[in-house]
């Protein structure tokens, strides 16, 4: 316990720095800028300004990633509420009850409770962080190969199942990240592959070029009829604050969601959409008279608010004992690592201290600035929503392009941004989810390594994955996690037992 | 479900042909016992079921109207920034940017041609100032580099 008392002053000693502190205010704030934008969530926020943070320290760099990240949640929330449009899927909770409050007037009470839900969620879970994350390091050191090769398979099937409506597009969405992480050269013979003697792609798909592609680009492709037909219009507000009965009503609602945010969180792959949508049917469940809700109720804003936000500091879990990302935004700030030769996984605990708990301290830093940054600025961001779109989104479009430029710096790596982006319209269009894709992206090259490496160790075994029991009940888990959404349909399909409409 | 079917080929034949490529990767280390081909071998093969399960999968659905409806403004969107992207290097940052950004407001809905061509410059100063002095990117000068 001493232990992470002291290791927690040292994060302290790392977030409260100067530079540190300006970072997470300036991430925060950018964040809650880029999280405003319709459409425009956590993953595409943070895939746009890795190219910027990459140029500092890993410290600074994971601090301002996090800031942006939670700031672009906050700023989603606000879409969510005043504007009923989510900024991603772990969002449209939010809008049942929040865009009924703003239409009601009380868009002030539900911007405040999804901040104060966001900050008490936020602090239970760095919490939660500091006492597990130690220990899963612990028992990951004890992990072979076969052990992650499991563990990775497990985390892409569980985002395949909970991503979309379609396991076979969502699966399809995630090989095609796993075939984009096979370009370049084999890292274990060395062998160039998929690089059809263009020496540029000898390195590979860059990460950022691939997110920017496929989340940002695509999504104003997406958007582009819309933008010509019409523009949206939303409610002004009349109070900024909520009332003690509001309060009151909301407080547990906020601690159920935080716990259920930070368990669904840390399970790999599982993340915030889950976990916000299972607090909205929670509370609605637990509530007295639940034709409240959509209505207007309150705890419907702070519960999946709540959840959401502690299910992002639970994919810190994972992320920093395992190595293995819980989310897609989590596989994009795995990604920034890399790219800085920090390697996520056990060995950051002793390498990296600085930024292992650098990292947890800016988070509950973060969640401070936020907070105190958020309220007097609603006024603010509900200007940014009277820019109009077709202004808007060339200029997003200019600024993906610098970021690439940044990180990539050729032309080549330009082009294959724009196709990826071509690439993502269509996907959006026929229901394919993203978030698989940047995943496979991300964990492509480990999963091979660790397959490969675990049968070199077994001599050519493939028994070995599941004879080894922690990678035979991981992998048992996975097939579960993919036969799952067929036995429910199947009980669905049983008249008294409605799952569907709770949520 | 005639685009999902028509995709579900596309898939399969994208698949085999990422097979074939796979076949051809021969490794020679010592004590490698799978090599490099078997692993995008795999995928190759996932890729083929998945595209007969899609195949087989594909249901009706409601006609989103008509390609030139739908597809039409976002393609030609997704060329001008594969043009703008392209000339970037060769051209420069500043007048490609301003020029695409001209372009995309007018084809975004903009009709007055004085303010699209204001907003577009105030906003390529704007980005060339934050990203070239501020954090030092040294983007493209083009012809421009001669002037300065």
């Amino acid at each position: 316990m001493n232990d992470i008392f002291h290791n927690l002053a040292f994060g302290f000693s790392v977030a409260l720095q100067p530079q540190n502190l300006l970072f997470a205010a300036v991430g925060a704030f950018v964040g809650s800028l880029i999280g405003v934008l319709p459409g425009i969530g956590p993953v595409t926020g943070t895939a746009l300004l890795i190219p910027l943070v990459v140029t500092t320290n890993p410290a600074s760099a994971m601090i301002m990633l996090t800031a942006v990240f939670y700031g672009c949640m906050y700023g989603g929330s606000t879409t969510s509420i005043l504007v009923n449009v989510p900024g991603e899927a772990s969002s449209v909770p939010t809008t049942f009850d929040g865009h009924q409050m703003a239409l009601q007037g009380r868009a002030g009470s539900a911007l405040a409770i999804s901040a104060i839900g966001s900050f008490v969620a936020g602090t239970l879970g760095v919490v939660a962080l500091m006492l597990f994350a130690v220990p899963l390091a612990g028992v990951a050191l004890a992990f072979g190969p076969a052990e992650y090769f499991s563990l990775m398979v497990l985390g892409l099937s569980t985002v395949s199942t909970l991503a979309g409506d379609s396991l076979v597009k969502a699966l399809l969405s995630m090989i095609f990240g796993l075939i984009l992480a096979t370009v370049g050269g084999d890292l274990i013979t060395g062998v160039d592959r998929y690089t059809f003697n263009i020496p540029e792609m000898l390195d590979g798909i860059d990460l950022v070029v691939a997110a920017v592609g496929l989340f940002a680009l695509s999504e104003v492709l997406l958007i582009a009829n819309q933008v010509v037909s019409g523009e949206r219009r939303f409610a002004p507000i009349k109070r900024l604050w909520l009332s003690a009965q509001e309060f009151l009503q909301s407080w547990w609602a906020i601690v159920r969601g935080a716990v259920v945010g930070l368990i669904i969180g840390m399970l790999p792959g599982a993340g915030a959409t889950i976990s916000s949508f299972f607090s909205y049917g929670l509370e609605k469940r637990l509530a007295k008279d639940p034709s409240t809700f959509g209505k207007g109720d309150i705890r419907g804003v702070a519960g999946p608010e709540s959840a959401n936000n502690a299910s992002a500091v639970g994919a810190m879990v994972p992320l920093l004992s395992l190595g293995i990302p819980g989310s897609s935004t989590a596989a994009i700030m795995m990604g920034a690592l890399m790219i800085m030769n920090v390697i996520p996984g056990p060995q950051l605990f002793t390498r990296h201290p600085d930024v292992v708990w650098g990292l947890m301290a800016s988070m509950y830093v973060s969640n401070a600035i936020l907070l105190i940054l958020n309220l007097p600025l609603v006024g603010l961001f509900v200007q940014i929503l009277k820019i109009r779109e077709r202004y808007l989104y060339p200029g997003i479009i200019a600024i993906c392009v610098i970021g690439v430029f940044a990180v990539a710096r050729s032309s080549l790596d330009l082009t294959m941004m724009v196709l990826l982006g071509v690439t993502g319209y269509y996907m959006r269009r026929n229901h394919y989810p993203l978030g698989p894709a940047i995943l496979g992206l991300v964990l492509g090259p480990r999963l091979e390594q660790s397959m490969r490496q675990a049968l070199i160790i077994s001599n050519g075994s493939w028994l070995t994955f599941i004879t080894r029991p922690i990678s035979g009940v991981v992998l048992a888990l996975a097939a579960l996690s993919l036969a799952l959404p067929y036995l429910i349909s199947v009980v669905r399909r049983k008249p008294k037992v409605v799952l569907a409409e709770d949520v | 479900v005639r685009g999902d079917r028509l995709a579900a080929v596309v898939i399969l034949l994208g698949g085999l042909a990422y097979i074939r490529e796979a076949l051809s990767y021969r490794g020679a280390a010592v004590g490698d016992v799978v090599g490099p081909m078997l692993y995008p071998l795999l995928l190759g093969i996932l890729v083929v079921i998945l595209a007969v399960f899609l195949f087989i999968g594909a249901r009706p659905e409601k006609s989103e109207g008509t390609f030139q409806n739908v597809h039409f403004r976002p393609l030609l969107l997704a060329a001008a920034v594969l043009a703008y992207v392209l000339l970037m290097e060769p051209v420069g940052f500043v007048p490609t940017t301003f020029v695409f950004l001209v372009v995309a407001t007018v084809w975004l809905g903009e009709r007055s041609w004085p303010k699209s061509i204001g907003l577009a410059a105030g906003l390529t100063v704007v980005l060339w100032y934050v990203f070239n002095r501020i954090f030092e990117l040294n983007l493209p000068m083009g012809f421009l580099r001669r002037l300065g």
